[in-house]
C-alpha cells in the first residue's frame, strides 16, 4: 500500500463537452474546482492510496472534433506526467502508468 | 447596466463558466446551440434582421463523477426596438421591447460515452413590447391606439452530436405570437392649422409611426428540425459551417412551414472555433400552402446574424 498527495490539473481548448479522469481503472474523479485565472480545472487528493507501486491514470474526452485536453499529474508536489488528447470522430483518449 | 450586472454575476461565479455559440434565424429563433470552450463565458448576438441585441451566459453545476459540468443554467437578455433601430427613440420616447429567457441543459440524457453525445435543453422566455397601431375603419379619435404585448414561451430541444461534427436538433414548445411583423409600418402626421387676424397662417404638425391593419395575438406550438455541420476546432484561417432547418412557428397559418439554410463563418481563438457572422436564407411557406400566386423566388428572404464574444 502506497500513500501520497496527488494533484491533477486539466486544461482544454475548443468544445470539450465531457471529460473524465479515471484512476486505477475504477475511480472517476469528480467535483473539480475551476481556476478562471489559469483557465483550468484542478483536483487535490491528499493521502491518496494505491495497492501496488504503479498509478494508472486515464483520460477520456468527448465533444467537437479538433478540441483538445491535457492533464498534468503531480505527485507529492513533483510534476510526473502530462496526458494529451485531441478529439477525433467525437472522442479523445490518453492513459499512462506512473511508478511511485 | 443590465450587461454590467451580468458581468458582475459572472465574475462572482464559483465555477469556470463555459461559453456558447448561438446562431439565430431571421426571426431571432436560436437554431444552433453549441457549447464552446472553457475559455469563453459570455456572448453577444447581434441579429441585423430583427435589429436586436442579446447577451447570454452559462452557469455550470459541479459534476460528482467528471471534470466538466453536465448540468447548466443559462440566462439571456434581449433588447429589441419595436420598429427597428431607426425608431428606437421616437418623439422622445424609448420604444424598445425586452425578452428575458432562462434555460436548463443536461448533457448525456440517453448517451453514455462513445461517439454520440446528446444534450437536452428546457427553455422559457418572457417578452414585452408596446406597439402603436392605426386602424382606418373606426372613429377618427380611436384610429391611433397603443397595444401592449406580453408573450410567454416554453420550449424543449433535443440535440445529438454525432462523431464530433454533425449536430441534429429537434425542438418543440408553446409560444404566444402576434402578427405585428406582417402589418405595414406607416408614418402619421396630424396637422392643426390656425389663422391670426394679423394675416399669419400657422400649421402645427405631430408625427407618429404606427402599424396599419388588424392586430392579432395567437398561440403557436412551434416545431423545428435542424442539421448543422460543425467545423472542427483549431487550425488557422476562416472555416465555414452550415445549418439546414425546417420549422413551423411564427405565422398565423398553422400549416405554413419555412425551410432555411444558415451559412456561418468561423475563426479560431485560443483553439476554439467561433462563428463571427451568419447569413440566413429562408424560403417562407416552403410548400406554398397559402397559394397566393407567389413564386418560391419571391418568398425567399435573406438575413444576417453576427456573433461576438464579450468576455473570453
Amino acid at each position: 500500500m502506497k500513500e501520497f498527495d496527488l494533484f491533477l490539473e486539466m486544461k482544454f481548448t475548443g468544445s470539450v463537452l465531457d471529460a473524465e479522469v479515471i484512476l486505477e481503472n475504477s475511480f472517476k474523479v469528480g467535483n473539480w474546482m475551476s481556476v478562471p485565472s489559469k483557465k483550468s480545472f484542478i483536483k487535490q487528493l491528499d493521502n491518496y492510496q494505491i495497492k501496488d507501486d504503479v498509478l494508472d491514470v486515464s483520460m477520456l474526452l468527448r465533444g467537437k472534433n479538433g478540441a483538445t485536453g491535457n492533464l498534468t499529474v503531480t505527485i507529492d508536489k513533483k510534476e510526473r506526467d502530462v496526458l494529451e488528447a485531441t478529439i477525433e470522430e467525437g472522442i479523445g483518449r490518453d492513459s499512462t502508468e506512473i511508478s511511485v | 447596466m443590465k450587461a454590467v450586472i451580468l458581468i458582475c454575476l459572472l465574475i462572482g461565479s464559483p465555477l469556470l463558466l463555459r461559453g456558447q455559440v448561438l446562431l439565430e434565424t431571421q426571426q431571432g429563433d436560436i437554431v444552433t446551440f453549441a457549447p464552446n470552450a472553457v475559455t469563453s463565458s459570455l456572448f453577444g448576438v447581434l441579429n441585423a434582421n430583427d435589429q436586436s441585441l442579446s447577451v447570454r451566459f452559462l452557469y455550470g453545476l459541479p459534476n460528482p463523477v467528471g471534470v466538466l459540468p453536465k448540468k447548466y443554467f443559462s440566462f439571456g437578455l434581449k433588447a429589441k426596438p419595436t420598429n427597428g433601430i431607426a425608431s428606437l427613440i421616437s418623439d422622445g420616447k424609448l420604444s424598445a421591447g425586452a425578452n428575458i429567457s432562462a434555460a436548463f441543459t443536461k448533457i448525456d440524457l440517453f448517451t453514455c460515452g462513445g461517439k454520440y453525445l446528446d444534450f437536452v435543453t428546457i427553455n422559457t422566455s418572457y417578452e414585452a413590447f408596446k406597439y402603436d397601431l392605426f386602424k382606418a375603419d373606426t372613429l377618427f379619435k380611436s384610429q391611433i391606439y397603443s397595444k401592449r404585448f406580453k408573450g410567454f414561451n416554453l420550449g424543449l430541444s433535443y440535440n445529438l452530436l454525432v462523431k464530433g461534427a454533425h449536430l441534429f436538433v429537434v425542438s418543440m414548445g408553446y409560444s404566444r405570437k402576434n402578427n405585428i411583423s406582417s402589418l405595414k409600418l406607416i408614418d402619421i402626421t396630424d396637422q392643426t392649422a390656425s389663422y391670426d387676424s394679423s394675416g399669419v397662417n400657422r400649421t402645427l404638425s405631430n408625427k407618429l409611426s404606427a402599424r396599419k391593419g388588424t392586430y392579432k395575438e395567437f398561440d403557436r406550438y412551434p416545431i423545428r428540425v435542424s442539421y448543422t455541420y460543425v467545423p472542427p476546432d483549431g487550425g488557422v484561417g476562416v472555416k465555414p459551417g452550415w445549418s439546414l432547418y425546417l420549422k413551423r412557428d411564427s405565422s398565423e397559418d398553422k400549416r405554413i412551414m419555412d425551410l432555411g439554410v444558415l451559412l456561418f463563418f468561423t475563426t479560431s481563438k485560443i483553439g476554439s472555433r467561433m462563428p463571427v457572422v451568419g447569413i440566413n436564407l429562408q424560403a417562407d411557406d416552403f410548400s406554398d400552402v397559402q397559394r397566393r400566386n407567389n413564386g418560391l423566388l419571391n418568398r425567399l428572404s435573406l438575413g444576417l446574424t453576427s456573433v461576438f464574444p464579450i468576455i473570453e
